[in-house]
């Protein structure tokens, strides 16, 4: 039951990564965070969740380039969360969920640029056929559902990868093994691919202000009310909580 | 329903026909029940061009594919994609996502900070479809003047500069984050510290290594955009790589 559901989730996260609104259900930070609450643990598939979002937040897609799609993906790395049990609550379930949630991100690119240049055959064949323009509109409604529908199925088929290569190899098995010798514990594991992540997050600055002397000063701001903000509500840890 | 809503619900599936041969053209052609042509523009600003291309039709007589269509559709694309990806892509989007994530940090409620943002970007996005329509319905040829008119590009700058200092703000918080962690004796990691800065030692020369191996291949090419979106990337499979050999040594060990 959690399974299907998780593969739905996979197909409305994939079409609200450009094909439905983009009410913003697509982004990491909220596709991972439903998961993980899917999977019993919510407050794991939001840290998940975040770390993604930070690694993402700076693909901005200008110009209709390929970029890593990173709904589906951030789903089954959600989802990883729901192991922690198995991994003893340390670091080594993160690790595999944020790098399962990445890989997943540049494979489901992938895939949109195959779904779009589908689509471009479907609707080049439709043209071709119809040339009455007063049944175009009405044409293309069919076009439209055959391609949301392909569109999440898209979705499900990459969260069922993603599950399937989680559960259904022998490596799970070994999970609970490697988690007991992985070094670092969940927040502290947490902490280093955080500052991994921050190579986006400066991208955003980069991208957002291109006055180079504005941007540093901006940014600078922003450093030094983080750090006030950070004392004064008493972060020491990531995500203390969460470990 | 009226024409301004069927406009307003159809412009959120203006993007589900996109494509490489006529980008949104098609699904703009969905949306006003005619033959698709050429276009492209911002998701949350379709509706400027839905709104105008229906009263060009109705009101003011540009045919569907004729000359005045085609060049109003071209006289569209370029100003209305500008204006969507600084005001969206580049500035609200990130900014509130980068806000939220701030907050997370801080420690707010995940049951509250998430629907905050899903409430206020949405109701921001689906206002601008709204407003889109309508003033595109309103304007038709001279949608173009009411936009120069208006403060959308104001907000744009504004809410890019708020993306940059959020930005700072979320890197400021882990900075701290990472201070606690190190000095002996803090609320949760102080026991680990050492041995995190001894292990951090050997996988970020591996890492830097591999960005020196792989990263010139990288700097060599067209886009440099791209190259530095795969920086995290690199680093973080180098990090946790030595982190996986490490932990199958440990695991022999034990």
């Amino acid at each position: 039951m959690i399974t299907l559901a998780l593969l739905l989730l996979g197909g409305w996260v994939a079409l609200d990564g450009a094909a439905v609104g983009q009410f913003l259900v697509s982004r990491p930070l909220v596709a991972s965070s439903m998961a993980g609450l899917l999977v019993g643990a919510p407050l794991e598939g939001v840290v998940v969740g975040l770390l993604l979002e930070l690694a993402h937040v700076a693909h901005v897609p200008l110009g209709g380039i390929q970029l890593p799609e990173p709904g589906p993906g951030a789903v089954v790395a959600g989802s990883v969360a729901g192991l922690v049990e198995v991994g003893g609550g340390n670091g080594m379930t993160l690790a595999l969920a944020f790098v399962l949630g990445l890989a997943l991100s540049w494979l489901a690119g992938w895939t949109v640029t195959w779904h779009r240049h589908v689509t471009s055959a479907r609707l080049a064949r439709l043209a071709r056929l119809a040339r009455d323009p007063r049944t175009g509109g009405a044409r293309l409604g069919g076009v439209l559902a055959v391609t949301l529908i392909q569109d999440g199925l898209r979705g499900m088929l990459i969260v069922g990868l993603g599950l399937g290569i989680l559960h259904g190899m022998p490596f799970t098995v070994g999970l609970g093994a490697l988690a007991g010798a992985w070094p670092l514990s969940f927040g502290l594991t947490a902490l280093v691919l955080a500052l991994a992540a921050l190579t986006g997050v400066g991208e955003v600055a980069r991208i957002a202000e291109p006055v180079r002397a504005r941007r540093v000063v901006l940014f600078l701001s922003g450093v030094g009310a983080g750090v006030v903000l950070a004392l004064s509500f008493g972060v020491t840890s990531l995500l203390v909580g969460a470990g | 329903m009226t024409p301004s809503r069927r406009l307003f619900f159809r412009s959120l599936l203006i993007q589900a026909l996109w494509n490489p041969r006529d980008f949104q053209g098609s699904g703009v052609g969905w949306a006003l029940s005619e033959t698709p042509g050429v276009f492209n523009g911002h998701p949350y600003l379709s509706g400027i061009a839905l709104g105008a291309l229906a009263r060009l039709r109705k009101i003011e007589g540009g045919e569907n594919g004729g000359p005045l269509d085609t060049r109003f559709r071209e006289a569209l694309r370029a100003p209305l994609g500008a204006l969507g990806d600084s005001l969206v892509w580049v500035g609200f989007r990130p900014l509130a996502l980068l806000a939220t994530v701030a907050l997370l940090l801080l420690g707010v409620s995940p049951l509250l900070a998430l629907p905050l943002l899903l409430l206020g970007f949405n109701a921001v996005q689906l206002g601008l479809r709204a407003w889109g329509v309508r003033i595109g319905l309103t304007h038709g040829l001279n949608v173009g003047m009411a936009l120069r008119a208006g403060s959308l590009h104001r907000w744009a700058r504004g809410l890019q500069g708020g993306g940059v200092v959020s930005a700072g703000a979320v890197t400021g918080i882990l900075v701290v984050a990472l201070i606690g962690a190190w000095v002996p004796g803090s609320a949760t990691e102080g026991a680990e510290a050492g041995r995190l800065l001894k292990l951090l030692v050997v996988p970020a020369l591996v890492a830097l290594l591999a960005l020196v191996a792989g990263g010139s291949r990288l700097l060599r090419a067209p886009h440099r955009v791209r190259q530095l979106r795969l920086l995290p990337l690199v680093w973080t499979l180098g990090v946790l790589g030595v982190f996986a050999v490490l932990s199958i040594f440990n695991l022999q060990g034990a």
